[in-house]
């Protein structure tokens, strides 16, 4: 009898796999594609997430949509912070913990107390504080909500395949309920309230917790559901620990890469891609990351979905839907009605 | 001795007795004793803003700029139909099915008529003894048959025809909200003239409805946007009679 690694394959091997013969496509491992043509996927997560979006469409694939911004608006400023990048519009979901509230929220079992905070006789929502056009009135704002959470549990129950990119172990929370803030009040906006607001920096098994209730969550809204993770390489802005900001990036993504370790191996059936290891393990050039050395560079985030798109069953052609809505017929009409009777343009002044 | 007072602006002007001519000279037209109305011909051109602040020099000016942004934007339904909750009227339903948007991101899709008025106003002040700025007319409710007579007119037809379009296809944006998003553009009108510290005049309240539609009487017969004279005798009597700013 011999030892196991005589069995282990190339990959198993640094020499082989990292040294020689790097191919980032091969450190995927599992049977079957990641997509299949068909597969209608939804996004979550961190900045990293939105990244993948535009591969996926480019690449014949249906990404979920269900609360795009209105086509009658399409030409107006988009959002600061990527709410308009994911399926719904939920922005950045930086912990596995506001993953499940939200859920939970769409899903009308959990309100947070504190769910509003008021500004210059704007209502802000503390779950989405970059968002350019608030509410001005509580009315207005308990009906986008509901609107918005409505649109929330839509893109989870239409997705067959979710993916969801961890990126964050340090969080604030509300004091009253746990309800997870996706940033610091008053760093977006609010007013931070040291009495309120407590910081929170997650351990390894309250994520594989969380990650199990997403799991479940979303099987109950779609049995078939497969979920895909993967850990965000962008290190942390800044840190509410002791710690160097450096230690405590790397604390937080060994935190999240040993929950999804832990969380896959009890369950086979849902892939951990590495994006994080592609873009960050010794292997990577220094051109993966920007040169503030925080943001992943282009060339990182091709080589990453190069790998993804590898493992998956690629469509023939693109879906559609892919681009940014634009403006509408009616709109289009409108115009030409008030040209032909005004036989003036807007930019006369 | 009083100043003399000079109406001025794009389209909606017309309403006054000023006459939409392409071809007009740039001049002053007595309308009344000692009220007067800017023609200049159309369309208007980069100079416009030049020829009325020569002509608004020493007098009251009244101004209605750019018209109605709204109309320009949002005549007609799209799909999905939108909706907005009114911070100005908070009493208007929400059509049925309509997707929600913030109102705050409808007023900004007009943002250009408050941009372009707080450009003009800004030009005038330095030249006009006072100024007072008022909206353009609110929406009225059209009904279907006004929409379809107004459409099967040659100019439109010819224009739609060019770019494939059947207007059969289109209704209207739902009046309520277009009466929402005309009292965003009324409520920039409001801000810009407390911004440039002149005066801000309101439709008269006796040519809207209840509502605050404006009741077919005063509508134009042959367009979709504009008021008729009846509007505008009715909106230069309230400005001359002091419940304007004028007098």
């Amino acid at each position: 009898m011999t030892h196991p690694y005589k069995a282990q394959p190339e990959q198993a091997f640094w020499s082989r796999a990292v040294s020689k013969s790097w191919t980032p496509a091969q450190t995927i491992t599992g049977a079957g594609p990641i997509l299949r043509p068909g597969d209608r996927i939804a996004s979550a997560g961190s900045c990293f997430a939105a990244n993948l979006v535009p591969y996926l469409k480019r690449n014949g694939f249906t990404y979920v949509e269900t609360e795009a911004r209105h086509p009658s608006f399409a030409d107006l400023e988009i959002d600061r912070f990527s709410y308009d990048k994911f399926s719904a519009a939920y922005g950045n979901l930086y912990t596995a913990r506001q993953f499940h509230q939200l859920l939970e929220r769409a899903l009308g079992r959990f309100k947070p107390k504190e769910d509003r905070w008021y500004a210059d006789g704007e209502v802000i929502d503390p779950f989405r504080p970059g968002m350019n056009y608030r509410a001005r009135s509580d009315r207005e704002f308990d009906a986008l909500t509901a609107q918005h959470l409505a649109c929330v549990r839509d893109a989870f129950t239409q997705a067959n395949v979710v993916i969801f990119t961890l990126g964050l172990t340090e969080a604030w929370l509300s004091a009253d309920d746990r309800a997870v803030f996706p940033a610091c009040p008053e760093t977006v906006a609010g007013v931070f309230d040291p009495a309120r607001h407590v910081f929170h920096n997650f351990t390894v098994s309250e994520i594989v917790q969380d990650l199990h209730k997403i799991h479940a969550t979303l099987k109950e809204l779609r049995p078939d559901v497969r979920l895909i993770l993967t850990v965000s390489p962008v290190p942390l802005v800044a840190t509410a620990t002791s710690q160097h900001v450096l230690v405590s990036s790397i604390y937080s993504k060994s935190v999240l890469r040993a929950a999804c370790g832990e969380f896959c191996g009890a369950n086979p059936d849902v892939i951990y891609f590495p994006s994080y290891e592609i873009i960050t393990g010794p292997q990577a050039p220094y051109d993966f990351f920007e040169d503030d050395r925080r943001n992943a560079s282009q060339k990182g985030v091709d080589e990453v979905m190069g790998a993804f798109l590898a493992n998956c069953e690629l469509a023939t052609k693109a879906a559609p839907g892919a681009a940014r809505p634009r403006p509408s017929r009616a709109k289009m009409l409108s115009r030409i009605i008030t040209d032909v009777e005004c036989e003036e343009a807007a930019a006369d002044a | 001795m009083s100043v003399p007072i000079v109406i001025a602006g794009h389209s909606h002007v017309r309403c006054f007795g000023i006459p939409h001519s392409p071809d007009a000279d740039s001049r002053l037209l007595e309308l009344r004793s000692g009220v007067f109305g800017f023609q200049a011909p159309w369309p208007r051109g980069r100079e416009f803003i030049s020829r009325v602040s020569e002509a608004a020099k020493g007098a009251h000016l009244v101004l209605c700029w750019t018209g109605g942004q709204l109309t320009r934007q949002h005549l007609f339904a799209p799909t999905p139909l939108f909706d907005l909750h009114s911070s100005i009227y908070p009493d208007l339903p929400i059509v049925s099915g309509a997707t929600l948007v913030p109102e705050a991101m409808a007023e900004a899709s007009l943002a250009a008529y408050e941009r372009l008025l707080g450009i003009a106003l800004q030009r005038f002040s330095k030249t006009a003894a006072a100024i007072t700025v008022i909206p353009p007319p609110p929406p009225r409710t059209h009904d279907t048959s006004t929409m379809e007579r107004l459409l099967a007119d040659e100019s439109f037809t010819r224009r739609l025809d060019k770019i494939n379009v059947d207007p059969a296809a289109f209704q209207f944006t739902p009046a309520t909200i277009r009466l929402k998003l005309w009292g965003l553009q009324d409520r920039m009108t409001k801000r810009q003239a407390e911004a440039h510290k002149v005066n801000y005049t309101a439709p008269p309240a006796e040519a809207l409805d209840s509502t605050g539609f404006l009741q077919e009487k005063y509508a134009e017969k042959t367009d979709f946007t504009h008021a008729n004279s009846e509007y505008g005798k009715l909106f230069l009597d309230t400005l001359l009679s002091g419940e304007g700013r004028i007098s």
